[in-house]
């Protein structure tokens, strides 16, 4: 169906005018085109080419630009980014901001990425932070999630939240045992997985309750539902199966409540195969041999199928 | 029989639904005039929401998989004789098909994922079946095979991976055909080019006619596999590579007085242009017929020629190049931003995201040429400014 043939139509059922028609029909012929996507997609790749770029050269060259000059390079590039950020700032709304031009978002996207590798380089070159690293990727978080609420950005808020995660993670966890790459059995690091989750969890909720920044929920909710149940996936691969399995299972009830009262569709599915591969593992436990597996996966997919066929009614039940 | 497994009415009320949507959004069309739409156009067909889609599809197809292994399992305990695992193949391939058109008649699903992967397993079972029971051992027999159920499944649901699937089938089997034969690395380009540019020109043909709508899909899939097809078959780095691995067949006899590194691809200068006009031609004529496929094959073009080019001679290192390029890409954004901020030669930067704003635009562009017509058509009904963004805040 083409555009065109859409007008026609109708026009032709008598919902458009006459001037209407000939109007949108003239614009679809003789409007002009807009690149809005193509100018976004120069704009991202530009900031992705010019940064690895920069990086790579950095790197190579260290030994003749000398570190000071780098550093000062970064900091200038920084304070350029923040200089236009700040300029262009909206004022702080509740809501979502109606920002009309994409180039402050991609420039403070640049900016972020810059602060990072400054932060690094810095560390790297005069261990400014000594050993204490909680504190260097705390920093970023904090100063993340500002900018994120600041001016309104959500990619902003995930390199925030992943800030956060790499805080804590180091936090519980003693250096040595990323040194020794001892993962396999590391509870610890586990347990503050599923932590840190069901705090973003909760803060995404406290938020929303709030309303401040209610589209900003989703990010949190999606990020710690994933972290949990990742989290608690690979303990009960590796650890013990049944408390993990029913923790899975447990996010996952709560995750399809959610799902029924927000008629959020991404929470249905996330929580339906989250909870399948959970109930999965936790009856593997059993011995049950090839033919009841068989009979396992299909009836229990056919179930699935059924569930995901009628999840109208099940999402509608509440209103 | 009807050619189409969906009912054609309701497809183009979905399609015609889409383009209301965006009239709509863009103010084009009133609240009221939309209403209007709702009621002369209804939505008959069962389409649910992408995440729902997306679980259908895969627990669809882990259903019919572990059916298939139960029934196989169960048949085939004691006897594997290829002959009665085909007709199982096939009997597989009628059930699910049969079913398909059930759900899709009585159900009215469209691409509700489980439709999708039933057609899928049963093009799968269809295949193989036939290639068991009759014994095809020939990979070019049995690749055709795969494109031609993949085309009666495609004509049949319109459904744009299958024609991509059956492009893919036509391009092996071309490839399967003169691999077999002796010095054939020319033919070979040659057909495959010949091919592609011919489904591109013939894709643009019928997604001209407005009684095909219910393939739409399928052309915008085929348009830009035929034009990418085209370049990728005479890209000097495809081709030299393909010209290497020829001396293991069908070169060997000729070329056995020579030293292989001596031996250059034939018409190696001619594809050398190739590479590098090929996406400038799409370029242009993207940009000269305002056709936004063509243009961008013909940055993805630019940016694999540029590829290839380096691949042979590096001029500047690799950090280099990504700095330079990144530069250049924010000038070029720059550039266009603000130059066309105002409406010029039929292109205009609108800031706003999912917008085209048409009319506007186009209001914008009779003022600045100062048309004789004179002020805008007042009649135009502009829609409130209350269908704003945030859109998607409720779908996830």
């Amino acid at each position: 169906m083409t555009i065109y043939q859409t007008l026609r139509l109708l026009f032709q059922e008598a919902i458009l005018s006459d001037e209407q028609f000939s109007t949108l029909r003239q614009a679809e012929e003789n409007g002009p085109v807009s690149i809005h996507w193509e100018v976004r997609i120069f704009l991202l790749l530009g900031i992705t080419f010019l940064c690895g770029g920069l990086g790579t050269l950095v790197y190579k060259n260290i030994d003749t630009i000398g570190h000071q000059a780098i550093i000062a390079l970064i900091a200038l590039a920084l304070a350029a980014c923040g200089w236009f950020v700040w300029h262009a700032r909206l004022p702080f709304r509740m809501h979502e901001a109606q920002k009309e031009q994409p180039l402050w978002d991609n420039i403070l996207l640049l900016g972020c990425s810059l602060f990072l590798i400054f932060e690094g380089y810095l560390q790297y070159q005069y261990q400014i932070f000594g050993t204490s690293y909680g504190i260097a990727t705390l920093i970023p978080a904090v100063l993340f999630a500002a900018c994120a609420y600041r001016f309104d950005h959500i990619g902003v808020l995930t390199m925030a939240l992943t800030a956060f995660t790499s805080w804590a993670g180091l936090a519980v966890t003693p250096l040595s045992i990323f040194q020794e790459s001892a993962f396999d059995n590391n509870e610890t690091l586990i347990h503050t997985g599923i932590v840190v989750g069901i705090v973003f969890i909760s803060v995404g909720l406290l938020l929303q309750a709030k309303s401040i920044k209610p589209h900003f929920t989703f990010s949190y909710l999606s990020f710690g539902f994933n972290l949990v149940c990742i989290a608690a996936l690979y303990g009960g691969a590796n650890i013990v199966k049944g408390p993990y399995c029913l923790l899975i299972l447990g996010m996952c009830a709560l995750a399809i409540l959610y799902a029924r009262r927000e008629q959020s569709y991404f929470f249905l599915l996330a929580g339906v195969v989250y909870g399948y591969i959970a109930f999965t593992t936790l009856i593997a436990q059993a011995d049950w041999d090839f033919l009841g597996w068989l009979l396992y996966g299909m009836v229990s997919c056919f179930g699935i199928v059924y569930f995901f066929l009628n999840y109208k009614k099940f999402l509608e039940k509440n209103k | 029989m009807i050619v189409q497994a969906y009912n054609e009415t309701a497809v183009r009320n979905l399609q015609l639904r889409e383009m209301a949507d965006n009239l709509l959004e863009n103010g084009d069309l009133t609240p009221p005039q939309y209403e209007q739409v709702k009621t002369v156009f209804p939505i008959e067909l069962k389409q649910s929401n992408v995440f729902v889609r997306l679980g259908l599809f895969l627990f669809t197809s882990l259903c019919i998989g572990f059916s298939i292994a139960l029934i196989g399992w169960m048949a085939f305990q004691s006897t594997s004789d290829e002959n009665n695992v085909g007709i199982l193949c096939l009997f597989f391939g009628l059930s699910l098909t049969t079913i398909n058109e059930y759900m899709i008649k009585e159900r009215h699903w469209y691409r509700q994922g489980s439709d999708n992967a039933l057609c899928y397993a049963a093009v799968a079972c269809f295949v193989w079946g036939f290639a068991l029971v009759f014994k095809i051992d020939d990979r070019v027999i049995w690749t055709l095979l795969t494109f031609v159920f993949l085309t009666i499944a495609a004509v049949r649901y319109g459904d744009p991976l299958l024609a991509l699937g059956a492009f893919f089938a036509l391009m092996i089997s071309v490839f399967e055909f003169f691999k077999e034969k002796e010095n054939t690395f020319m033919a070979l380009t040659l057909v495959w080019a010949g091919l592609s540019v011919g489904v591109y020109f013939w894709t643009k043909y019928m997604s001209k006619k407005e009684t095909l709508f219910y393939w739409k899909d399928c052309f915008m899939v085929l348009e830009k596999v035929g034009l990418a097809g085209f370049y990728l078959s005479l890209n000097y780095y495809f081709l030299a590579q393909r010209f290497e691995n020829s001396f293991a067949y069908g070169y060997e006899s000729e070329l056995s007085n020579e030293g292989k590194n001596e031996i250059s691809m034939p018409f190696s200068t001619l594809f050398a242009l190739f590479t590098a006009f090929i996406p400038l031609i799409y370029l242009f004529f993207g940009i000269k017929n305002k056709d936004r496929t063509l243009w961008i094959m013909g940055g993805l073009g630019i940016a694999a020629s540029i590829l290839t080019y380096r691949h042979y001679h590096s001029i500047m290192p690799i950090e280099w190049a990504l700095t330079l390029a990144g530069i250049a890409f924010l000038a070029l954004a720059y550039l266009l931003m603000t130059y066309l901020k105002t409406p010029r030669s039929g292109f205009v930067y609108l800031p706003k995201q999912n917008k085209n704003g048409l009319i506007e635009a186009l209001v914008i562009n009779q003022v600045l040429q100062q048309t004789a017509a004179g002020a805008p058509d007042d009649s135009v009904k502009y829609g409130g400014g209350d269908f704003g963004g945030g859109g998607a805040s409720g779908d996830f």
